[in-house]
């Protein structure tokens, strides 16, 4: 009887030990594995929000093609210091250029565009900086993340 | 005290040794089960991402096909007899994808506002004598944009997967 409860319990004990040593790692695999999920989740909405924001790009060229003189007119008058509502009008009001995209899986994409009048005297061009701003938006409304794209449409200045 | 270890003169007995396949068998296979659940799910994640590569790669070529060639379809798209959009099924990392575009029009509303030029006291380089007249839109509904959706396919246990992007395109010649 002494013998046997000396004996007894240690294979118990080492198949025990093993065990706990095997689910260690086993379950900071599974932590491991479930954590990269998110990043490739998010690499697709990244790569959503640039294209979205290209594309709007192109609206806003396009815009820009139709209506120059009114961005002028409006750029100018803002600078000058007579206030931005043409500007406003131009940009902020467009529901082209500022709206909201919804994907297939049901995702929310905001975008918003801001254009820029950029002149150099020194080497005789004017250029429209086009910048657009794409935010993935969580099911509450707030931002998960925001990409930019930018474009600069230059010209040469027509000599007088 | 006696060391059981070094003084035992039976060693382990075949009852014990059962217990202990037991046990061990009973705990290693769950965890044989998620370390292959978790392979499985590397290799699912691996083959999305391989379908977000392509999406991204074929809406880039999309982005640079002529406006008026952009058009829903399922096989490559040519152009002067060169492909310019290869869609259909692509191997890749001994996976199937199929690959196909889905085209909607759209139109476009630009709002602005106008400045009126036959005011009396009107000079182009004087912001001063500007006046802006009411909120004017234009709207151009038809052969002026598109949505252009890559959409990646792929089966995964029997069922089919999609990985869809998409970008706006603009008739910049329009």
């Amino acid at each position: 009887m002494n013998k046997l409860t000396d004996r007894s319990g240690m294979a118990l004990i080492i198949v025990l030990t093993m065990s706990m040593f095997l689910l260690v790692i086993a379950v900071s695999y599974i932590r491991g594995n479930a954590q990269s999920r998110p990043i490739n989740e998010r690499h697709f909405e990244r790569a959503q929000a640039d294209f979205l924001g290209q594309g709007v790009v192109q609206f806003a060229a396009m815009k820009f093609k139709k209506r120059p003189a009114e961005f002028y007119y409006a750029y100018r008058a803002m600078r000058a210091g007579l206030g931005d509502a043409a500007l406003r009008a131009y940009l902020n009001d467009d529901t082209t250029l500022n709206n909201e995209f919804v994907d297939q899986e049901g995702q929310r994409y905001e975008y918003f565009t801001q254009m820029q009048l950029i002149t150099n005297k020194l080497y005789e061009t004017d250029g429209i900086r086009i910048q657009v701003t794409v935010n993935q938006l969580s099911d509450t409304g707030t931002i998960v993340l925001t990409r930019v794209q930018e474009h600069v449409i230059e010209a040469k200045r027509r000599p007088l | 005290m006696r060391l059981f270890f070094w003084h035992s003169d039976k060693g382990f007995t075949l009852t014990e040794i059962i217990f202990s396949v037991l046990i061990l068998a009973g705990t290693m296979i769950p965890i044989a089960a998620m370390m292959g659940q978790g392979f499985e799910g590397t290799r699912r994640d691996q083959r999305q991402i391989v379908a977000i590569q392509l999406c991204q790669a074929r809406l880039n070529q999309a982005l640079a096909v002529p406006f008026d060639d952009l058009v829903s379809s399922t096989a490559s798209i040519a152009s002067g007899g060169q492909v310019i959009l290869p869609l259909g099924d692509v191997e890749q990392e001994n996976f199937t994808f199929n690959v196909s575009l889905r085209v909607v029009d759209r139109g476009v509303t630009y709002s602005y506002l106008p400045v009126d030029v036959n005011v009396a006291n009107y000079a182009v380089d004087d912001p001063t004598t500007w006046v802006f007249g009411t909120a004017e839109t234009l709207t151009i509904n038809a052969d002026v944009a598109k949505i252009a959706t890559i959409v990646v396919s792929w089966m995964e246990r029997g069922t089919q997967q999609n990985v869809e992007m998409s970008t706006f395109k603009a008739n910049l010649e329009l």
